[in-house]
């Protein structure tokens, strides 16, 4: 058998690639099983002498023993690898405390029977098994010693249950297994009240071409808690409107501690003169009319200077705002009137 | 986890069935499904049999029959992996369109990965081949004969699925004698030719042992029909390996230099040797005030020998 390509081998799969095709003439007819098992002899002879070569062998009790690499052809996983536990809250704790885990014997010296008892499972010294509880002589004389014991494990079995629960919902929580309820950003919704108001929106939500589907018999939908927000009307008694102006400027005049600083004052007239390059602009701190620049005068690249660009940016968004806020009131009013569909 | 589910397991038994199902580090050698259709042909039925006792001890062969499509519904296939906890499965089913069907597929975290559907020709079972057979659970030896499945990405992916369907239990050591199965793959003719021999060694002139084989059954050829890959996204995930913990190495310390004792080099830095302070002066820990008395005269230093002089004196 001519072996034009030698073959790649696997070992930690016990696996060897033979890249040659087959005789097309010995595949036909009565042939094949022979020619086969030829070619099969002539590749396990390759394999076994490439594990007898590369692999050390060891004796292990009475058998030749060879150790495996791993495989280097890769192989797809059965189930993703494990997510790392994020540690619980007494793990935490005892990481910062250093507190080391204790191991304790089996064995427990039980003084009531002379004998070492096991800690726990079968044949402990259990003390709810006591036939006999000595009354405390702070407690009550008429309490059951039995009863409080019984509750008090009860207890504490809940504590920790509790503890457990918790312990996963943090879990699951960082993990982040839970899948996504909001359309709006994938991130997991951390506490009962995001998945309430997602489950919410969900359920209000289900509006497809217009038209919100039929509630099925008996559902609430529920409301959409949160705080609203009160905007006053645009329109309306301009007294009103100027004196909340005028007690907002009151308030802020009235924290500013140093009302006027003299040489802040003279560095930015300086830099508006430098800006504007004209002189005749009177600057004095308050908002003024930007004068034209006719084609004649000597301006600058930034005609108007920083400040006065940012003023009237922000005036332009305010406007914006404003239009679009009556806008906005108009759509409002128009869909409190007529809906597209039948919501109630 | 179990310790991360809600539910905790009542008993021991229960407990260590639930920590087999959970997803670890190194795995669980992978299980396989051998789900039976609608309709089986008397061949195609021996022939999922066949491939029972291939897999023997890490396969489960569902009983009743399931009239299913993989390739059309396959939630039936991930919910029965789920229950049983099998990433592997075979189909086998029989009709007039797709007569001796087989299904091989993989899943990975019970969903489905890939799956390619074959027509088996040529089939001849276990049972028909006079040779003893392998114990179970045997690490069968591998080949691959033909370019095509290093060259064609659908042959790789079958040759893929096909290695991790056969590769049989994981080893760290294996034992030499126990090298005794060969499974052959080889490519001819759009047919993929699949022969399992029983492997003798005979001993020969040198240490390597000289091979002999003897099919041990079953025969058969599956012929490509259709198949469902899994998108590069998917086998990418699948194939994340989890970031084993390596023993950092602590540079300068050499832990055990084989007579247990632990080494390192301590670095001081540059001294100047003759700046050193080596002896041990005592006088010079005497406090100052000693040189300079009130009176502004030096005080005398006392020293031994002082006494001998006195005595001599007196």
């Amino acid at each position: 058998l001519a072996t034009s390509v030698p073959p790649t081998f696997d070992l930690g799969l016990l696996l060897i690639n033979n890249p040659n095709p087959l005789d097309p003439a010995s595949t036909r007819g009565p042939e094949l099983e022979p020619y086969l098992a030829a070619v099969a002899r002539e590749n396990a002879q390759s394999l076994l002498s490439e594990i007898w070569q590369r692999l050390p062998a060891e004796r292990v009790e009475d058998a030749v023993v060879a150790p495996l690499p791993p495989p280097s052809t890769p192989l797809p996983r059965e189930k993703p690898p494990p997510k790392p536990k994020p540690p619980s809250r007494w793990e935490e704790f005892a990481r910062l405390k250093s507190i080391r885990r204790n191991k304790k014997e089996q064995a427990v010296w039980d003084e009531a029977t002379g004998e070492w008892r096991p800690r726990w499972g079968y044949g402990r010294a259990d003390p709810s098994k006591e036939w006999l509880l000595e009354v405390p002589a702070s407690a009550d004389p008429n309490e059951d010693q039995f009863g409080r014991l019984k509750k008090e494990k009860k207890e504490r079995v809940a504590k920790n249950e509790l503890q457990r629960l918790k312990n996963i919902s943090r879990n699951m929580r960082l993990g982040g297994t839970l899948p996504a309820l909001s359309a709006g950003g994938g991130g997991a919704t951390s506490s009962s009240k995001e998945l309430k108001r997602a489950l919410v929106v969900a359920k209000r939500s289900d509006a497809s071409v217009g038209q919100f589907s039929a509630k099925v018999g008996g559902e609430k939908v529920g409301h959409l808690q949160g705080r609203r927000r009160h905007f006053l009307p645009n329109t309306g008694s301009l007294t009103a409107e100027r004196g909340i102006q005028e007690q907002v400027l009151k308030e802020l005049a009235a924290r500013r501690t140093d009302p006027l600083n003299t040489e802040r004052a003279v560095n930015r007239l300086q830099q508006q003169r430098e800006q504007s390059g004209d002189a005749a602009n009177a600057v004095d701190g308050r908002r003024r009319p930007q004068k034209k620049k006719t084609a004649g005068k000597v301006s600058t690249e930034g005609g108007k200077s920083r400040r006065q660009n940012a003023r009237d940016s922000k005036s332009r968004k305010y406007k914006k705002a404003a239009a679009s806020g009556r806008a906005n009131q108009k759509m409002k009013s128009l869909m409190k009137s007529k809906t597209l569909g039948k919501r109630k | 986890m179990a310790s991360n589910s809600v539910i905790k397991p009542k008993t021991q038994a229960g407990k260590r069935a639930l920590a087999r199902r959970e997803e670890k580090v190194i795995e669980n050698t992978k299980s396989c499904l051998l789900i039976r259709g609608g309709n089986t042909s008397e061949a195609i039925g021996s022939c999922l049999k066949d491939l029972y006792s291939l897999k023997k001890p890490h396969a489960l062969m569902l009983k009743r029959r399931n009239p299913i499509l993989p390739f059309e519904e396959i939630s039936f296939v991930e919910k029965m992996s789920r229950k049983y906890d099998c990433s592997l499965f075979a189909f086998a089913s029989h009709s007039k369109k797709r007569p001796n069907n087989l299904v091989l597929g993989r899943l990975f975290n019970y969903q489905l990965l890939d799956m390619i559907e074959f027509g088996v020709e040529g089939y001849q079972p276990l049972c028909t081949f006079p040779v003893a057979k392998v114990p179970v659970g045997t690490k069968p030896c591998l080949s691959f004969q033909g370019e095509e499945f290093d060259s064609d990405p659908t042959l790789m992916a079958i040759k893929n699925l096909l290695l991790d369907m056969f590769q049989g239990p994981r080893v760290e050591k294996i034992r030499l004698q126990g090298l005794e199965q060969l499974i052959q793959f080889s490519y001819c003719d759009g047919q993929i030719l699949v022969r399992s021999y029983r492997i003798l060694l005979k001993s020969s002139g040198s240490k390597i042992p000289r091979v002999e084989l003897s099919e041990m059954g079953p025969r058969f050829g599956l012929r490509l029909r259709r198949h469902k890959l899994a998108t590069p996204e998917q086998s990418k995930q699948a194939r994340r390996q989890p970031k084993v913990a390596t023993i950092k190495k602590i540079k300068n310390i050499v832990p055990d230099d084989g007579l247990g004792n632990r080494l390192g080099r301590v670095h001081v830095g540059r001294q100047e040797l003759d700046k050193l302070q080596t002896r041990k002066v005592k006088a010079l820990k005497r406090p100052r005030e000693d040189f300079n008395a009130a009176d502004g005269k030096k005080i005398k230093k006392r020293r031994l020998s002082d006494n001998k002089k006195r005595k001599n004196k007196e």
